[in-house]
């Protein structure tokens, strides 16, 4: 508990200080000037999204080869942080290119690609949402996210074939063309920042999962010799089975 | 134990006569994926040029839409009298009933595009002469894919709540690289000058064997009790 409690504090002070050197530390970009500081947060949450949805396509194909529960809750954990990683880099994209490119959102590769991937494990929670029996839940999420994972390199690869073969709008400010040294070790910062506010997320909800899996063991248990889960026996003892 | 590709022709022949019975899947899927056309032809209210521009993306929805109602009840209606129960009892491999129906499903939807692809010809005027068997190529491959995941999707929304829904939510987005380069391939088909571009033959053809692998390594899990 304690080292739980330690480890948060010191995620949150160097978030603390990735934010503080984003805003300040960092150089004032040549044709964006301020909103160019999203950049920091934005690339880092895709970081952390590619690093969740690894972490649950790897525990998906060990659930299937080892069959056990824990993987499933790695696997579900990894999925719920990749998406909100997701939205959130889905997010802040539109609200850098409105003052940059003039639009909220275009077509292009990469978003097109980056929409598809958080369509498909949208449908992977929507799937174990939809399916009651705990067995089959874990069973039918794992094949689904190893034919969602399988098909991430496909949507990417397909997207670019096809918009390379399109005329593209004009985007301006080119990002990552040769980074100022300064600007790099800010983004270094705040990519691990970030990565450890997702691991740290990512474990918590690992340990939710599991203990909600404890509970309801024990629930069905108690439920299965006949007794109600929800009354107190211990604190009445004409209820107690040695009472009658 | 019977070898994989008997029991799947057995399972394919067992799946055909149950359709061919009542025709009643198949009669549904064509005239849905027709009603999509007559819809995005009010819609849009294509030129000649427009045809030809929207022309492939519209046949491809229209097929990926009636796919997904399509798909659904070759595992939904396994479900109905617990027969898949007896054919997992039977001594066949779990990949066997699933190539039996993928094979199936392959076969309603080619049957239901040979007779939307002369129609869709017709409405929109595009001409199909000399591009045939090219067109043929695509479709095959196109269906394919849609059908492996289709199959795929079917046996694992088999078990889920709202299952008719289920299905296109997960099949659709899966989808999207099959739809690009299906649908860029019909284009350049019919385009002024037609011409058939490998690179996204090879792209159907890759993402067929990718899903048909991940189907055969995992077949055993989808279909488990």
């Amino acid at each position: 508990m304690r080292l739980r409690f330690t480890i948060t504090a010191l995620v949150a002070l160097l978030v603390f200080c990735a934010g503080y050197a984003a805003l300040f530390i960092a150089p004032d970009e040549a044709t964006m000037h301020a909103i160019q500081r999203i950049f920091y947060f934005h690339v880092a949450s895709w970081n952390a999204m590619f690093c969740a949805f690894f972490v649950a396509f790897y525990a998906s194909v060990a659930y299937l080869v080892t069959g056990k529960r824990k993987w499933d809750a790695l696997g579900v954990s990894g999925v719920e942080v990749g998406v909100t990683c997701c939205t959130i880099g889905l997010i802040t994209g539109p609200l850098w290119a409105r003052p940059v490119w003039g639009i909220w959102w275009t077509w292009d590769a990469k978003l097109t690609s980056t929409f598809i991937l958080w369509l498909l494990f949208i449908a992977y929670l929507l799937l174990r949402g939809l399916v009651e029996d705990p067995e089959k839940k874990a069973s039918l999420s794992a094949v689904f996210a190893i034919f969602a994972s399988l098909d991430i390199p496909l949507v990417y690869l397909a997207n670019r074939l096809w918009r390379t073969q399109h005329p593209q709008p004009v985007i301006a400010g080119g990002e990552g063309s040769g980074l100022d040294p300064t600007m790099s070790k800010v983004l270094l910062l705040c990519l691990f920042a970030i990565f450890c506010v997702m691991i740290l997320v990512l474990v918590d909800r690992y340990r939710l999962e599991l203990l909600r899996n404890e509970a309801a063991e024990l629930r069905y248990e108690i439920e299965s010799r006949g007794l109600d889960a929800t009354t107190d026996y211990a604190a009445t003892p004409a209820l107690q089975k040695g009472a009658q | 134990m019977i070898s994989t590709a008997k029991a799947a022709t057995i399972i394919l022949a067992k799946e055909l006569r149950l359709e061919f019975r009542t025709r009643e899947l198949l009669t549904a899927t064509v005239i849905f994926a027709l009603v999509v056309v007559v819809l995005f032809s009010f819609a849009f209210d294509p030129t000649a040029a427009e045809s030809r521009r929207y022309g492939p993306g519209l046949l491809w929805i229209a097929f990926l839409f009636a796919g997904s109602l399509m798909l659904n009840p070759s595992f939904a209606r396994e479900q109905n009298n617990e027969t898949l129960d007896a054919l997992r009892m039977s001594p066949i491999s779990n990949f066997a009933i699933l190539l039996g129906k993928i094979l199936a499903n392959f076969i309603f939807m080619s049957l239901a595009e040979l007779v939307l692809v002369p129609v869709f010809a017709v409405l929109y005027d595009l001409s199909l002469a000399g591009i045939v068997w090219r067109l043929i190529l695509v479709l095959v491959l196109g269906t394919l894919g849609l059908t492996v995941t289709g199959t795929v999707f079917s046996a694992i929304s088999a078990h889920a709540r709202m299952r008719e829904l289920l299905l296109p939510l997960l099949l659709l987005p899966l989808l999207t690289p099959l739809l690009i380069a299906a649908v860029e391939s019909t284009a350049g088909l019919f385009a002024e000058q037609p011409a058939l571009d490998p690179t996204w033959l090879a792209f159907l053809a890759g993402f067929d064997i990718v899903f048909l692998t991940a189907s055969w390594l995992l077949c055993d899990h989808l279909l488990a009790e």
